[in-house]
């Protein structure tokens, strides 16, 4: 790998934590977490569509995949977010904040690997 | 300098910057340490270890107040450290089943919940001994 695709990569994952932090800012529902499924879904789709296009472009699999989804979605916010729901007493929103973000993510890396499959 | 001083502190700016250092620190663990197996065992120990320090920041920060470094760190560095698509997108990435792709992520989301409350209630226990003192 050459230095300027690693810069590029890291880059990349400066724009996608800024589109995650933006997204956190609109105000969907109080009370859940949703902008941080959201981010985590969509970034599994990128990497998802990168992974089908991706051999045949190792760059734009690093700069996309690793940088832009790596930085747009979180692990760390995702467990925290649920350890918080739990430590307000909201248990059993703690556990459907996990499995929609499992799920979730999981349908959208299927998606953005079948769209992207199909497209090319 | 005043000015210069705000736009340097202004979130969206600290979560650029930690953005960028953190994926810089993932990515290079990646490439120095990865592409041996199925499983990227160096991600999952990423995102267990940036959930652990995340809860412990966010358990410091709930005694201590907000600081103006907290989106450089949270939503930053460790925001960008961790990363959650490339685990969800395994059976893509990597040569593995959907079940087990699944069993993965479910893993290891359990496994960095557990760190983050681990975490948070270390922080919560180190800014109370900081309290103290004062």
């Amino acid at each position: 790998m050459s230095l300027a695709l690693y810069v590029a990569a890291a880059l990349g994952c400066g724009l996608g934590a800024v589109g995650r932090y933006a997204l956190g800012r609109i105000d969907f529902r109080m009370d859940f977490p949703w902008h941080t499924v959201i981010a985590n879904a969509v970034a599994a789709a990128l990497v998802g569509a990168v992974a089908a296009v991706g051999p045949a472009h190792p760059g734009w699999m690093l700069v996309l995949g690793a940088g832009v989804g790596g930085g747009l979605s979180t692990f760390s916010s995702l467990a925290v977010d649920a350890v918080t729901l739990w430590n307000e007493g909201r248990r059993a929103r703690a556990g459907m904040y996990l499995a929609v973000t499992w799920g979730g993510g999981l349908i959208a890396a299927w998606a953005g690997w079948a769209i992207a499959s199909a497209l090319s | 300098m005043a000015l210069r001083a705000q736009v340097i502190r202004h979130p969206i700016v600290l979560v650029f910057l930690g953005g960028t250092i953190g994926g810089a620190a993932r990515i290079a663990i990646d490439v120095w340490v990865g592409g041996s197996g199925s499983l990227p065992w160096d991600l999952l120990a990423i995102n267990v270890i940036g959930s652990l320090v995340l809860g412990a920041v966010t358990g410091w920060a709930l005694v201590m107040g907000r600081r103006w470094w907290l989106p450089l760190v949270g939503p930053g560095m460790l925001g960008g450290f961790t990363t959650f698509s490339s685990i969800a997108a395994l059976s893509y990435t990597a040569e593995l089943s959907a079940l087990w792709a699944g069993v993965t992520l479910a893993v290891t989301m359990v496994a960095a919940v557990l760190a983050a409350a681990l975490g948070w209630r270390w922080g919560v226990k180190r800014a109370d001994a900081v309290e103290a003192r004062l």
